[in-house]
């Protein structure tokens, strides 16, 4: 069957200043499939991803999310989990999902509660007093609460406790069976996430050293840990 | 949900956020600490009522310092330049805090026009300004009739007589370029895009609107010390034309920035 990409980077180059994030970057990554965008700090996956919600303008190249351009106005098809990000402090829990029943679309509420609920986070709780697991909890159900088309979860891993992870990683693979969707998650918890990538691509300064398919490179190289390591050490 | 549902919700958030009173680790709704809350703040403007009483009742040359207060802070000139200064802190304030919060990639990545984004903090930083307004003016009213009550033979009571007046004066003046104030504290997103003008630009404005002020006595009627019996209506208007006009340039400049040159 053949793989359809609903997002494509072509000879995309971006710099800040006069450091390169992206260097003529052409990738494409397939619809209704979760991909795994690794490579090593200031690769340019972050960039990547604040591309596509269009926090971020290339200096030159041509991007494509589902053959629109990225700007705000496609965003309410678009689930961001910034870098970092944190939600609003003075919410609870349960003001924030009712928060984002309102400023989301497509935001299921029951969902939300149901996943709020099985990932143990206290409807009463006060934002600025969870745990920086917690938070993390709250930020993921945030995106996967929302029936859109595209998933952008970076750094969903960073800084949290192992339980916590499982919890992200079993969400995100309910998430796919109630409603496929395009994910695509960047991070460095190579281990915790390769399990649950369908596609893997890899970049470098910039651009792309390497990108297939998950499971032919697990049966290839043994993980996709083994294949990172092979590149970047 | 409608533009006007996600507005007011988006104005709702943005009030809190710029909370700058707020402890963050208020515990909130809790019905018991709402109340505490009310009785510190109860306690605090009895004591502060009573030491003042107190001060009052025993000098005469505090009485009369008292009213010389009382009587700056209630000119035209002196309250007009705090009220309208207060809403541009708000605004700047609440857009600072969504970078220094961590929460810019939510607010930012939202699929709604910059416009609304700003409107919604425009908007939340007008209706905090009404509130501190009419504190403003209840405190400084109370503190008027405290005194008229206490001293009414003090040098000088006469002049905290027309300060209802002049108070309600100055509050529809504040109101009335509140906006222009308010849509200037949007450029702080000039601060977080490539164009990095803020502090060349808000003096060159500051000074601007001042000298403009200065150089039409049509402007300069407005802040004068009777206008408040005399009001100069076509001034007023004036003025408000004025605030609208700029108001609506500098809104637009601020949501074309934030589109276009913000970047995360």
């Amino acid at each position: 069957m053949e793989m359809e990409y609903g997002i494509e980077f072509k000879n995309v180059t971006k710099a800040y200043k006069k450091k390169l994030a992206l260097d003529h970057l052409t990738v494409s990554i397939p619809t209704g499939q979760i991909t795994g965008l690794l490579g090593p700090n200031g690769a340019g996956k972050s960039t990547l991803l604040k591309m596509l919600v269009g926090l971020v303008h290339q200096d030159e190249g041509i991007i494509s999310v589902f053959g629109q351009s990225p700007s705000w106005r496609n965003n309410g098809e678009i689930a961001y989990l910034p870098d970092r990000g944190r939600w609003y402090g003075l919410q609870t829990v349960a003001e924030a999902l009712a928060y984002a029943e309102v400023i989301f679309p497509a935001f299921d509420l029951d969902l939300a509660r149901k996943m709020a609920d099985s990932m143990d986070l206290d409807p009463a709780a006060q934002i600025s007093t969870l745990s920086k697991g917690l938070e993390a909890r709250l930020n993921l159900i945030l995106c996967l609460a929302r029936r859109v088309r595209l998933i952008l979860l970076d750094e969903p891993f960073s800084g949290i406790d192992l339980v916590s992870r499982d919890k992200i990683t079993q969400n995100i693979i309910d998430s796919m069976l109630d409603l496929p969707k395009t994910i695509i998650i960047c991070t460095h918890e190579i281990h915790e996430a390769e399990s649950i990538f369908d596609h893997v691509i890899f970049l470098d300064k910039g651009q792309m050293v390497l990108a297939g398919n998950a499971e032919q490179l697990r049966a290839e190289k043994g993980s996709i840990e083994s294949v990172y390591r092979q590149l970047f050490q | 949900m409608s533009t006007s549902s996600v507005f007011w919700t988006l104005v709702h958030n943005d009030s809190r956020l710029g909370s700058t009173f707020r402890l963050e680790n208020h515990s909130k709704g809790k019905f018991s600490d709402i109340a505490a809350s009310f009785l510190a703040f109860g306690l605090f403007f009895a004591l502060a009522a009573l030491l003042l009483g107190f001060g009052l009742h025993s000098s005469d040359l505090f009485s009369e310092r008292f009213v010389v207060i009382l009587n700056l802070i209630s000119s035209n000139g002196v309250a007009l330049f705090f009220l309208a200064f207060i809403p541009f802190s708000f605004t700047l304030e609440m857009l600072q805090r969504e970078w220094k919060n961590g929460t810019v990639g939510w607010w930012l990545s939202l699929p709604y026009s910059r416009k609304l984004l700003l409107a919604a903090k425009s908007m939340a930083g007008f209706l905090r300004f009404i509130k501190i307004l009419l504190i403003f003016v209840i405190i400084t009213a109370f503190l008027t009739t405290l005194t008229i009550y206490l001293k009414p033979d003090v040098g000088n009571i006469a002049l905290l007589h027309d300060i209802p007046q002049r108070l309600l004066y100055s509050s529809v003046i504040a109101i009335l370029v509140s906006p222009l104030f308010l849509i200037l504290g949007t450029l702080a997103v000039l601060e977080k895009s490539k164009i990095r003008l803020l502090p060349i630009f808000l003096p060159a404005f500051a000074l601007g609107i001042i000298g403009v002020i200065l150089l039409s006595s049509r402007l300069r009627a407005v802040f004068s010390s009777d206008a408040y019996l005399f009001p100069p209506w076509l001034s007023i208007l004036l003025i408000f034309a004025i605030s609208t006009g700029l108001s609506t340039l500098i809104f637009f400049f601020a949501t074309n920035v934030l589109e276009h040159k913000v970047e995360l």
